[in-house]
């Protein structure tokens, strides 16, 4: 039985799993309000004064955190946030790392130097600590961690997608490209880039996740914003708040799940879409 | 036959890469804007404070006097006075840096140990149930922020099992006299196995997955199959040659990991309480303790610079294709 | 020496099966150079490679038998029988393209662990040994302390034949041992194997696809097709007067400089599938002087000391001299 539900699960493959997840948050976020049971951020008051800490009931469907807010509306708005940082993050690493990984291996010389350099350069500043320092330095903000992850991250998916300009530039029907006189953008854009988009996909589905871990431990440290609802917000918030010796499980486990799943998604798809751009010898 | 060029090479480098950082991170801490030293500056001083301040900062010099003077600081480890506690920042950084290095190595070894034999054996059990179930898991310990993970951990083991302390290197009011005490005091470990075991499950998913998939690739390989031709057994064919090949690139991954770890121990060291250089620059930034944040940051940039060169050097040494040229 | 019984080696997929080899025979005699020649996928490899025991998993063994020296090494019931001829009795030689000595380990320590494991070496008389063997394949010894990638392709060609060497085997299996190197080294490779032979009285299998390798230093030719051994004989015989057309074909393809023939060609048309075999001759549908016979399977016949599986091995003079005339071929489609 455990064996075929397993052939199951393998058959329908990673990225359908991933996919599917994704499809999930989506459809949360977009139906946020009608899930939702209460306003995310108001301060609920019971017949006994304030609603803190309830246990789950069926009004507060994850109970209530210590200012009395309802955790399962919050859990639901949170999707809105992990999305909209995951993609934008995501995006930009892979428009950012696809762009620099064209013009540095179509060209080369010392155009390909120069951003190798800048690369290393990226690498030498530690992540978090960097995001942590802008978020101080530009105001708490979701998009900090955004323009962190742009800033820092693009050296990664950049050097593996120039690593394949370099592969396919030497292929023979771009030097038919270009003795036919095709200008250099056309053979970039029509030639070699179809070739590096599943790539930049790729990269893209795994930004997704750092950004939302990024974003996480930034609110987590207290640099997030405090009036946009996050999962990471909700951590934060639980650990102050002493959840943890309260041992109020029901708050702080439901964001991290959702984190999970979420970052899970993006390694999931990425393994799929690997299967498929890189199937390895099967025995 | 051994390059020593290179090493020299890459070391220069490392410098380079050194100096360009430590320019950006001088432009940044003063001319971004919200830069606590403008914000610090700016606050209700008298005008003779605040030229004071500016003096004593050495704002009233010209911008590049200012960089030279970064610059030569910073390389006498002279990164000023912390704000909040009027303490030489060095001194700060130098009484929490052991924290972090145990921290991080502790966590990375157990992880990386573990790692590799679970990588490695799960290569082994390629396309039965056991690795269909595991890579799930093990994909979900990464996706999982470490710091929920050490919520959950405390939470548990310490709040309701009272198995481990909840955080600090030492219960209240216990204080260690020397960094060599605390090194080898026991009570230290205590304190320190509960962050440990919930940063290496967070990190052990990289040496488990690079090494499965380095095996997979290496069990592929032509050598392999003529080792069996050979007639050698299959541990050391396993162990000997797939292995070893295997092991090049999680040897990099691990010198590189604890650059990277540095960094990202920030959250376990606050969710822990643990004194390290993360959460001194958590503290910094959060108080806007300029001097200190700023003092934090080129220390864990730096070690940061060196590991990414040592992982440089380390794939030399370990990869003979690299460090012996080829002849005829 | 060496005999193969009726061997029939199958990949077993998840629902297909590949008959990569079917019922092949094969003898190889003491001191002999047996050359298997066909094109890719005809099966060599995969029958060399059963021979050390190393096909993938996927591979089961079907019916028939592997013998050395009489006893069984090889059988249908898949089951390894007595491992330890593997190196000492029966060595292996890679294809000359193939990543097959260890990169992080040095040669003398490769040499060591087959010496000392293998074979019942200290250290001291391995190394001696491993002096002696590239002596006896042309390397400067100081090159020992070297690593594989230190070696230019032939060189790392020799190396492999030394270590081949390394437990004085009976017998030697190359796989494509020239095909990726350059003329010249080609030929001191194959002039090396010769030299070998004569001087260690080793027997060798020399499994390629390229007819002129066989011509120059083959005694005994077995032509595989499709799975099958279509014919085999003494080499003189089998390149000029073949019985069977897909040897004719393939003697054409090949140029040769003593030749009197001035065309190439090919034999049109592509292998079978081998998961759904033609019925009956498996060459006939590519074949010129295919017949209505040629639908069931050719009985294997023995004629003049050679074996061939044909049913127009009588009228050999008439097709041979068909086989030379370009239309023969242009023809078939």
């Amino acid at each position: 039985m455990i064996r075929e539900l397993y052939k199951i699960f393998k058959e329908n493959n990673y990225a359908t799993v991933g996919v599917g997840i994704y499809i999930f948050f989506i459809l949360i976020a977009i139906f946020a309000d009608i899930i939702a049971t209460n306003d995310p951020l108001r301060i609920n008051f019971s017949s006994s004064g304030l609603a803190r800490n309830l246990p789950p009931s069926w009004e507060y469907l994850l109970g209530t955190t210590s200012n009395g807010r309802d955790i399962f509306s919050q859990l639901i708005y949170g999707s809105r946030n992990a999305l909209a940082v995951g993609l934008s993050a995501a995006l930009a690493v892979a428009i950012l790392g696809t762009i620099v990984g064209l013009i540095s291996g179509f060209y080369g010389g010392w155009i390909d130097n120069l951003i190798m350099r800048l690369a290393d350069i990226a690498l030498g500043l530690p992540f978090l600590p960097f995001v942590i320092v802008l978020a101080a330095f530009l105001g708490p903000s979701s998009w900090n961690v955004v323009i962190a992850i742009g800033l820092l991250l693009w050296p990664n998916a950049g050097r593996i997608i120039r690593s394949q300009v370099l592969t396919l530039r030497e292929r023979g029907y771009i030097e038919s490209a270009k003795v036919s006189g095709c200008s250099n953008f056309r053979i970039i854009f029509m030639h070699i880039a179809p070739n590096i988009l599943p790539l930049s996909f790729l990269y893209g589905s795994i930004a997704i996740g750092w950004a939302i871990l990024t974003e996480a431990s930034v609110s987590f440290l207290g640099f997030g914003p405090s009036d946009v609802i996050s999962w990471g917000y909700m951590l934060q918030d639980a650990y102050s708040s002493q959840a943890l010796s309260l041992k109020a499980y029901i708050w702080f486990i439901p964001p991290g799940l959702c984190i999970v799943l979420m970052v899970v998604a993006g390694f999931f798809i990425s393994r799929g879409y690997e299967e498929i751009l890189f199937p390895k010898i099967k025995k | 036959m051994f390059d020593f060029w290179s090493i020299i090479r890459r070391f220069l480098y490392m410098i380079f890469v050194l100096w360009v950082v430590a320019t950006i991170i001088f432009f940044m801490f003063r001319l971004m804007p919200g830069s606590p030293l403008t914000a610090f500056i700016g606050t209700t001083f008298t005008d003779e404070q605040h030229d004071l301040l500016v003096k004593r900062f050495g704002l009233d010099k010209s911008l590049f006097e200012q960089y030279t003077l970064f610059l030569l600081n910073t390389l006498k480890g002279d990164f000023g006075l912390s704000f909040t506690y009027n303490k030489p920042v060095i001194d700060m950084i130098v009484e929490a840096l052991p924290n972090s290095i145990i921290l991080t190595l502790f966590s990375l070894i157990i992880a990386y140990i573990f790692g590799v034999i679970a990588g490695a054996y799960l290569a082994w059990k390629r396309d039965t149930l056991i690795e269909g179930v595991s890579i799930p898991i093990v994909l979900t310990t990464r996706s999982a922020p470490e710091f929920w993970l050490g919520m959950i951990a405390l939470a548990f083991f310490s709040f309701q099992l009272d198995i481990f302390p909840s955080g600090g290197t030492s219960a209240a009011g216990v204080i260690y006299e020397t960094t060599l005490s605390k090194l080898t005091s026991l009570h230290f470990y205590y304190h320190l196995i509960l962050p440990s075991l919930v940063l290496a499950l967070y990190l052990q998913g990289l040496p488990l997955l690079l090494m499965r998939s380095n095996m997979l690739e290496v069990m592929q390989e032509d050598f392999v199959t003529m080792s069996k031709m050979k007639g050698l057994s299959s541990w050391r064919i396993v162990i000997y040659h797939a292995a070893r090949n295997a092991l090049l690139p999680v040897a990099t991954a691990f010198t590189l990991g604890v650059g990277f770890a540095f960094g990202g121990n920030v959250v376990i060291e606050t969710v822990f309480s643990w004194p390290g250089l993360g959460r001194l620059l958590v503290f910094a930034v959060s108080s806007s303790d300029y001097p200190l944040a700023q003092g934090a940051f080129i220390f864990l940039t730096a070690i940061l610079i060196l590991m990414n060169f040592l992982a440089d050097l380390m794939y030399l040494f370990l990869d003979p294709r690299v460090s012996y040229k080829t002849k005829n | 020496m060496l005999q193969i019984k009726d061997l029939s080696i199958h990949y077993v997929g998840k629902d297909y099966v590949v008959k990569a080899v079917d019922n092949v025979s094969l003898n190889l005699l003491k001191g002999e150079l047996l050359g298997i020649v066909g094109e890719s996928g005809c099966g060599k490899t995969t029958l060399a490679r059963s021979i050390m025991g190393v096909n993938p998993q996927s591979a089961k063994i079907a019916s028939g038998e592997i013998l050395f020296q009489d006893n069984k090494i090889l059988d249908a019931e898949d089951k390894l029988i007595n491992l330890d001829y593997k190196w000492k009795d029966i060595a292996f030689i890679p294809q000359s393209a193939m990543n097959s000595l260890d990169p992080v380990y040095r040669i003398i320590d490769q040499m060591r662990e087959i010496l000392i494991i293998r074979g019942n070496h200290s250290k001291k008389s391995a190394d001696k040994r491993s002096e002696e063997l590239f002596n006896l394949v042309g390397i400067e010894k100081n090159r020992l302390k070297d690593f594989p990638h230190q070696f230019s392709g032939g060189m790392k060609q020799r190396v492999a034949i030394a270590m081949a060497l390394a437990l004085e085997p009976k017998i030697v299996i190359a796989d494509e041992p020239v095909t990726a190197l350059d003329v010249i080294v080609q030929r001191q490779i194959l002039d090396l194997f010769n030299d070998l032979r004569s001087k260690l009285n080793l027997s060798i299998i020399l499994v390629t696809h390229d007819v002129s390798v066989v011509a120059y230093i083959c005694q005994k030719v077995a032509v595989m097709y499709a799975g099958e051994i279509v014919e085999t004989g003494p080499v003189k015989d089998i390149l000029e007067r073949p019985f069977h057309p897909y040897t004719m074909g393939l003697n054409n393809a090949f140029p040769d400089l003593h030749s009197t023939n001035d065309f190439l060609v090919p034999i049109n048309g592509t292998p079978p599938n081998l998961i759904n075999p033609p019925i009956g001759c498996r060459f006939k549908s590519r074949c010129p002087f295919e017949v209505s016979k040629c639908e069931t399977k050719p009985d294997r016949l023995i004629k003049d000391g050679r074996e061939v599986i044909c049913w127009r091995t009588n009228d050999q003079s008439d097709l041979l001299a068909k086989s030379k005339k370009i239309e023969t071929w242009e023809s078939q489609e």
